[in-house]
């Protein structure tokens, strides 16, 4: 049985119903609030929360400082993005490669809710599809090389199969690019035109040629990425970032009514149907009744519902030891499994995870 | 061995209690002002705290957690040909898997990840830090420099331990604030402080870690104690020891102190202009040399001359 | 002649050198303090050639406007190369 009322959820619940005065932040509830946010990769955004909601005085000294170092992580993120997404435009804008920027980096530079206390790994970005052997060669020229050492097999996996050239690395800074042409493996059963992202897509004014998705095509982006990218270390703060653009975004019915219609165009409507799903069981994002009826319709029906909450209620709970029960590590390991399913044919897909398994046994690792 | 503040310390309780909590609710220390959780079911970790960490006090029921940490045999099937150790910060697993023979070596490795990663309100330089009459020194160092076989000689000679591996210097008053944990010797070194003082303690010889030969070294029951007395920093020393050198205690810039500092410090970039001001504002008010040595007396004497 | 747009600096002066740090990138420099000065008057506005070369002369033993010329050029090319100032068109 799935127990909701964990710290870490209850307060984000809170968030959204203006009712955290209602937690006594003692020892017991800061402590696991801390350590299941740290594990869920959103304690950088809880301590913001606390802040922006003044409550952050009431915690134990302790907790203060967890929170706050949380915090300067965070802020250190954000410092690194700027430059490194500063230093790719001008590289690129000299050659006239347009650029979006996707996920957290996004989130950052269009000033986004969902930018509070966000951490993460990599610049994500997104070119033409015609431009991505002459982006690839530019980053080459400029010290950033391929972050592993890939041999044939992983370099076709990444270009052919999945949208991206290799991750890469910069050899002076450290940090990790990615670099796709579009957002989902074009090998998937999903097939939204690359192009709509382009129509749609928000200029950032002082830097000619750079730009944002629009905030819809952010939110579909992102439930996209959730359900079928397979990586549930960040699922409960994906869940969050969604519940942040949705509030944000949805404004009244015809914003909303505006997202079904856009979530059709590009094909998207089921990872849109399991993203107000999941928002709305986890974090209690309002969503309204007639925008439910509209976008249920787009179910996988009702045994693919309840094998999917079975996996997802699990998979999306905080990475940590007291938000498992005795299913959560099967259920994460089918939905990676799965993930893998929607973006490779079967004849792909097999020999990909036999051959991933072989080198995990031979002590041989690309993680 | 009851300190202030009613606490009971490690070596004070019962073996077999030491060994239950270790496999069931956690043994709760407080390593300086950090309060850790560790559980093992790996007896040459049990052994190691009982060797090194009797001094060191427990934390009481009502106190947060900083670090939960948990060193266990893997469970693949390398267990049964050559068994290994895995340490987990709370579930998050920082590091591959090592021989479970190092297993108390991990313990300590894994600490200091958790120091660096998530003490923020410390700008955390790699250094060792030691304290006599009042005077602070700051011995930053990269490996083969010499400063734990330095500071480990001081410590046994009388001056305070505040720190082997980091220096933990806070961002609002710019002192130095003690860690003092068991001092981590390699190779040559550890014979050199056996000779250099009987009453040296020394926990379990780790063979062929990825630095050689290491072994513990138990930190007073005094500077354990002083936990909480925090110092000013009045010395910045660049020791580097070199076979048949005279000692030889040079004075260097302010502004090229300042940069090798940064360039040892774990969080200078997580920290911002933060970590640059707090840098500057130490290095403004110490005294910065640059300091060979081989004969290890000697520089026991430089140094003490130094506080006078 | 300015800093470049993703250059925000503080300076610490010690007799004579200047550790230099960049807000921004998070990039520590020792310069000289001469080379540390013209970028402080720099990061306050844009100058001329010419302004800095007095800039040199007022700041250092330099009594010659020969010796600022050949420092300044010198100076010129070695902080265009780190990125940390620009010339106008």
């Amino acid at each position: 049985m799935i127990n909701f009322e964990q710290p870490l959820i209850t307060f984000l619940r809170s968030v959204n119903h203006n009712q955290t005065g209602q937690f006594v932040y003692n020892v017991e509830f800061t402590e696991l609030l801390i350590r299941q946010a740290r594990r869920a990769n959103l304690l950088a955004r809880v301590a913001f929360l606390l802040k922006e909601l003044e409550l952050f005085h009431k915690l134990p000294k302790k907790g203060r400082d967890h929170l706050q170092n949380a915090l300067t992580v965070a802020l250190a993120n954000e410092r690194s993005v700027n430059v490194e997404i500063r230093e790719i435009y001008k590289l690129l804008s000299r050659q006239r490669v347009p650029i979006i920027i996707l996920k957290g980096s996004a989130y950052i530079w269009a000033s986004k809710s969902a930018s509070k206390g966000r951490v993460f790994a990599d610049v994500d970005i997104m070119v033409l599809k015609k431009d991505i052997d002459l982006a690839e060669k530019i980053f080459a020229q400029h010290g950033w090389l391929p972050s592993k050492a890939f041999d044939c097999y992983y370099q076709k996996y990444y270009r052919t199969w999945m949208h991206e050239i290799p991750p890469l690395k910069h050899k002076r800074r450290g940090t990790e690019l990615d670099v796709h042409h579009t957002i989902i493996p074009p090998t998937s059963k999903l097939k939204p035109d690359p192009n709509e992202f382009w129509t749609e897509a928000q200029l950032i004014s002082e830097f000619p040629g750079l730009m944002v998705l629009s905030s819809v095509d952010m939110i579909l982006h992102s439930a996209t990425h959730l359900f079928h990218e397979g990586e549930f270390d960040n699922g409960l703060r994906d869940i969050s970032d969604l519940d942040l653009l949705l509030s944000e975004t949805m404004e009244n019915d015809a914003d909303w009514e505006g997202l079904i219609k856009r979530a059709k165009k590009l094909g998207l409507c089921r990872p849109l149907f399991y993203a107000l799903r999941y928002t709305s069981i986890f974090l209690k994002t309002p969503v309204p009744e007639k925008i439910i009826r509209k976008i249920n319709c787009y179910s996988p029906g009702f045994l693919g519902e309840r094998i999917m909450d079975c996996l997802m209620l699990r998979a999306l709970m905080p990475n940590h030891s007291s938000c498992d029960d005795l299913w959560t590590g099967l259920a994460r390991w089918l939905l990676y499994i799965r993930s893998h399913w929607l973006r490779m044919p079967l004849y792909l897909l097999v020999p990909h995870l036999l051959r991933k398994s072989w080198m995990r046994l031979t002590g041989k690792s690309l993680d | 061995m009851k300190i202030k503040e009613g606490r009971v310390c490690v070596g004070e309780l019962p073996v077999a209690e030491i060994k239950k909590k270790l496999v069931t609710d956690g043994l709760r220390i407080k390593i300086g002002p950090f309060n850790t959780s560790l559980n093992s079911s790996i007896n040459s970790v049990f052994q190691h705290v009982k060797e090194l960490y009797s001094a060191f006090p427990l934390v009481k029921e009502d106190e947060i957690i900083d670090f939960y940490v948990r060193l266990e045999p893997t469970s693949s099937l390398r267990r049964w040909v050559r068994p290994q150790v895995n340490f987990s910060f709370d579930g998050y697993h920082p590091f591959l898997p090592l021989p479970l023979i190092q297993a108390g070596a991990m313990f300590e490795w894994g600490l200091n990840w958790c120091i660096a990663n998530y003490s923020h309100q410390y700008l955390i330089v790699h250094a060792a830090v030691i304290e006599y009459k009042g005077h602070a020194f700051i011995f930053p160092g990269s490996p083969g420099s010499g400063k734990s076989t330095l500071c480990a000689a001081l410590a046994e000679n009388g001056w305070r331990l505040l720190s082997d591996e980091m220096g933990l210097i806070s961002l609002l008053d710019y002192q130095l604030y003690p860690v003092p944990r068991p001092i981590s010797l390699k190779n040559e070194s550890i014979e050199v402080i056996q000779k250099y003082s009987r009453n040296a303690v020394f926990g379990q010889t780790f063979l062929d870690t990825a630095k050689g030969t290491l072994s513990h070294l138990r930190p007073s029951n005094e500077a354990v104690y002083q936990k909480d007395i925090s110092a000013k920093a009045s010395k910045i020393i660049f020791p580097k020891y070199k076979k048949n050198s005279n000692t030889d205690l040079k004075p260097i810039t302010k502004a090229s102190t300042l940069l090798q500092l940064a360039d040892n410090t774990f969080n200078y970039s997580v920290l911002g202009k933060t970590g640059f001001d707090t840098l500057t504002e130490v290095v403004d008010n110490a005294d910065c040399y640059e300091f060979t040595y081989s004969n290890l007396i000697e520089a026991i004497e430089k140094m003490d001359y130094l506080c006078d | 002649m300015f800093l470049c747009s993703e250059v925000e600096l503080c300076f610490k002066y010690w007799d004579s050198e200047c550790v230099v740090y960049n807000v921004l990138s998070g990039d520590t420099y020792l310069f000289d303090s001469l080379s540390a000065n013209l970028l402080d008057v720099l990061s306050q506005k844009s100058l001329t050639q010419s302004q800095l070369i007095s800039t040199i002369v007022h700041f250092s033993s330099t009594n010659t406007i020969c010796n600022a010329e050949s420092f300044f050029v010198d100076w010129q090319k070695r902080f265009q190369k780190m990125e940390l100032i620009e010339i106008e068109d």
